[in-house]
């Protein structure tokens, strides 16, 4: 499983994704960070002193753009998956395959020993399925109740109550998701320590690919062959 | 698997292995913390109350409390009257007079800034006692006053001066035995402790030197040898306080000065 | 005829001239300590302990300091027009200052002398007063004492350029500068600052979340509103958020905090009918609608309390009980899903940890071999 610098490359991300990607990171940690600002504790916020008001004034300001941006990136995102050929294609990959749980259970038993080899995966695996259509479900969340508390004059009490519940436990389980199933597997991995760079370059290695996405690079293989077959046969009838 | 990693510079391999680790243990501690208020952190508490605790003086002293402070205003001075590093208001407090009602904040008044042993301890006429302000954390005898009455951040210290070596009478001999019984105090019968105590005390006399023995002329002070200025000097002396002092023990308290007629109830100390 | 004219002129001039030194002189002329109480109360160490009725310590502490104390409210007083009853040395036991007592400061917008009382009489009959009370427990009632305290004027004069000048312009006019900076700083430490929102709840909950001392009362503890956004931001140091007293006892409302009363009596802020109003005051809610006001509980309490309930605007004990059950499921639902997802995810890794452990020591067991074998 060797790759050098000279390994051949992969398109993983497009140029519209990784942007996408970024929005919704920076945001996402911004909201994560102002939000649990909330929730500090009392001798943390002690340290800030006579700052603290101007800090906590701050901390709602930030978390309103930054709830703002991670909603129209959503907004976009659905747009992008829907009207886009680049989109239609990711979430065509996307959609949940009975063979998921084949993959699921095969790549488990991989990983304690109980089989030889990986499963070959699709372009995206079930954990990845997973975490996309969690995006889902959390986002809508937090976007509808934390609309509804920034328009709490609208709303009764109680509502806002229950508002703030979900927001706060959606919140905490997708900070816990993120860091523990999203950044510790993909960054902290020891295939591709110390960062995995698809996101900043959007490529991906061959041995990366025949790894984790088997099925994945086979396609890809047959596709760039149909392709060069092509373009070679135009060249030929140009000629 | 490693190839890009360990094809790099040492040092930048190095940096970049920090900066991974560190941002790892942020990210798991934040984690962690997470899992603790979900799990385990009380949602009912009065942390708004509870937080920012402070010992009774630092609050009465900061005037950063809210209730129970003190309704004119405390300040510094307060703390640093009670700094001290007598052995004996270990066991009897920073206001350590508490038996005679009508005297007991005057004397505490004075406990500020006399070395308890000052009234005390009662000198033998033959006994060479010379009185000086000392520095109460350096020792170092003071050359003027400053500060507000009585808070000079210094004591007025008994030294008995033999063959012209001075010694601080405020510091017993007994130390070690003292520290050692403070330390088990708390196990000590009652018994126990009065034989102890008697050991503790055996230097003090059973009659202090009492308020008319200095306020007058060429009493056991010299307040101008004590820095005074001579108009403050004479006031302790002759003048208003020494005048009320007279009129106390005449008027109010005629019994006062005497120890063996007062058959008050002796009152339990609080102990610090 | 002219004699006894001029007589009589001289009888009123002098009637006059005593009477302008009794009004006038007290106030005026006398300096604070022409009693000479600091002759002993300047002593830091002049105090002692007491005994509470509980048999505990209480420390006394009868220092006073003069610069602070002239800085003071009361600075203008002397001693004993507040302690009452000092009359001679010791004077062990003097009575408690009552605060409802006449100063014998002229009140200049009445020109009577200047009391506490209406004060103290507003406090007598609010809900912490013996009157007001619904309990018996009188003793536990805040005294003025618990919540005021003699501080100086926490406003710099002389570092302020704008300050200065406003005096400036007053001693245009006033003759004496010392009663134009007292009264500057009387009026705008008024104006500019007022107690921060952590000491009011801290205040307040030195009783209100005393649960012994609620409990005696029949009265709930609250312990919730360090919970809610109001209790976080105030934790911050916000002070533009609602603190207990913005809510329980609004200036705009025709409320004081000496006047406060029960959540149950119509005319409290906090009852149903008026909450919209209270949530709506300048500067907070401002375009709060009905429901915003209605059910729900603005400082969560782990209590169901009995609550008043007028044409079915507030809400019921079922329905609180209700409220706290979906609040408490919905808790629930996301501490199931957390240990579910991070228990899945986490064994996912470590699971792949292992399986990349294996592989290495394979690529190395390989990598041997290839070298014997080359």
């Amino acid at each position: 499983m060797s790759h050098g610098k000279n390994e051949r490359m992969f398109v993983r991300l497009t140029k519209s994704q990784r942007i996408q990607h970024v929005i919704l990171f920076v945001s996402t940690g911004l909201l994560i960070l102002t939000g649990f600002m909330l929730m500090g504790e009392r001798w943390v916020i002690d340290m800030f002193g006579s700052a603290g008001n101007e800090i906590f004034y701050w901390r709602g300001i930030v978390h309103r753009i930054a709830g703002v941006a991670v909603t129209l990136v959503c907004l976009y995102h659905l747009g992008y998956v829907v009207v886009q050929e680049e989109g239609r294609s990711w979430i065509k990959d996307m959609l949940p395959r009975l063979s998921d749980a084949t993959h699921a259970s095969q790549n488990v038993s991989y990983m304690l020993g109980f089989r030889e080899a990986r499963p070959k995966m699709e372009r995206f695996t079930y954990i990845e399925k997973v975490e996309y259509f969690s995006v889902y479900f959390g986002m809508f969340i937090v976007i509808v109740t934390g609309t509804m508390m920034w328009t709490e004059q609208y709303w009764p009490k109680f509502w806002l109550d229950v508002a703030d519940a979900f927001h706060l436990g959606e919140a905490t389980l997708a900070a816990l998701a993120i860091i523990i199933g999203h950044i510790f597997s993909v960054h902290y991995n020891p295939h591709v320590y110390p960062m995995n760079k698809a996101f900043i370059d959007g490529k991906i290695s061959e041995s990366m690919m025949k790894e984790e996405h088997g099925l994945w690079y086979e396609r890809e293989l047959e596709r760039l062959a149909a392709e060069e077959a092509e373009a070679a046969s135009e060249g030929n009838n140009n000629a | 698997m490693h190839d890009h990693h360990s094809d790099m510079h040492p040092l930048k391999r190095l940096l970049i292995d920090i900066l991974m680790s560190s941002l790892f243990i942020m990210l798991a501690g934040f984690a962690l913390w997470l899992l603790w208020i979900t799990f385990f952190r009380a949602t009912f508490d009065t942390g708004l109350v509870t937080a920012n605790e402070q010992t009774e003086l630092e609050r009465i002293a900061t005037g950063a409390g809210v209730s129970n402070e003190h309704f004119h205003n405390v300040d510094q001075a307060v703390l640093e009257g009670a700094e001290s590093l007598s052995l004996c208001l270990k066991c009897h407090g920073n206001y350590p007079h508490s038996k005679a009602p009508d005297v007991r904040a005057f004397l505490n008044a004075h406990a500020f800034f006399t070395a308890c042993e000052a009234c005390h301890i009662r000198p033998l006429d033959s006994d060479n006692i010379a009185y000086r302000w000392l520095n109460k954390k350096t020792g170092a005898e003071l050359s003027k006053l400053e500060g507000k009455p009585g808070s000079y951040g210094a004591m007025i210290v008994p030294i008995k001066i033999v063959e012209g070596v001075g010694q601080r009478l405020d510091e017993s001999t007994d130390r070690a035995f003292i520290e050692e019984y403070l330390g088990l105090r708390a196990v000590f019968n009652a018994d126990q402790q009065a034989e102890a105590k008697v050991r503790i005390h055996k230097e003090i006399s059973q009659k202090p030197i009492f308020c008319d023995e200095c306020h007058k002329k060429s009493g056991v002070l010299n307040f101008r040898s004590l820095l005074y200025p001579p108009a403050v000097a004479n006031r302790l002396e002759t003048g208003e306080v020494a005048s009320m002092i007279t009129k106390y023990s005449e008027f109010y308290l005629p019994t006062m000065f005497d120890p063996a007629s007062k058959v008050r109830g002796r009152r339990n100390r609080p102990q610090e | 005829m002219k004699t006894k004219h001029t007589a009589r002129n001289i009888t009123v001039a002098l009637f006059l001239l005593i009477a302008f030194f009794i009004l006038f002189i007290p106030t005026t002329v006398l300096a604070v300590d022409d009693e000479n109480c600091l002759m002993c109360h300047k002593y830091a160490g002049l105090g002692r302990y007491a005994k509470s009725e509980e048999q505990k310590a209480i420390k006394r502490i009868f220092y006073v300091n003069e610069e602070l104390f002239k800085a003071s409210y009361h600075g203008k007083l002397r001693c004993k027009s507040c302690h009452n009853g000092v009359e001679e040395i010791p004077h062990t036991d003097v009575t408690n200052v009552d605060c409802a007592t006449d100063c014998h400061l002229n009140d200049p917008s009445t020109g009577r002398d200047f009391s506490h009382k209406p004060i103290v009489d507003d406090l007598k009959k609010s809900a912490h007063g013996e009157d007001g009370a619904k309990s018996e427990n009188i003793e536990d009632l805040p005294k003025c004492k618990d919540c005021h305290s003699n501080k100086p004027y926490q406003i710099s004069v002389d570092k302020d350029l704008k300050s200065m000048q406003f005096i400036k312009v007053c001693n245009e006019c006033h003759e004496s500068e010392e009663w134009t900076n007292r009264f500057y700083k009387h009026m705008f430490y008024r104006a500019q600052t007022r107690r921060p929102s952590k000491q009011v709840v801290a205040l307040c909950s030195k009783c209100h979340a005393d649960k012994e001392k609620m409990e005696r009362h029949d009265l709930e503890v609250v312990v919730g509103f360090k919970d809610t956004f109001h209790g976080k931001a105030i934790v911050y140091g916000d002070e533009d958020v609602a603190n207990c007293l913005n809510c329980h006892a609004s200036y705009q409302m025709g409320f004081s905090p000496h006047r406060i009363t029960s959540h149950t009596e119509s005319s409290s802020p906090v009852h149903p009918n008026n909450k919209l109003e209270n949530c709506s005051q300048a500067g907070c809610h401002a375009n709060a609608q009905e429901a915003f006001a209605k059910k729900g509980k603005v400082h969560p309490s782990n209590v169901v309390v009995e609550r008043v309930d007028e044409g079915g605007i507030t809400i019921s004990e079922e329905e609180q009980e209700f409220q706290r059950w979906v609040l408490d499921m919905i808790a629930l639902f996301y501490k199931i899903l957390i240990i579910a997802v991070v228990g899945g995810l986490g064994f996912h890794r470590l699971a792949d940890l292992y399986a990349t452990h294996r592989e290495r020591k394979i690529a190395l067991r390989a990598a041997k071999l290839g070298r014997h074998s080359s």
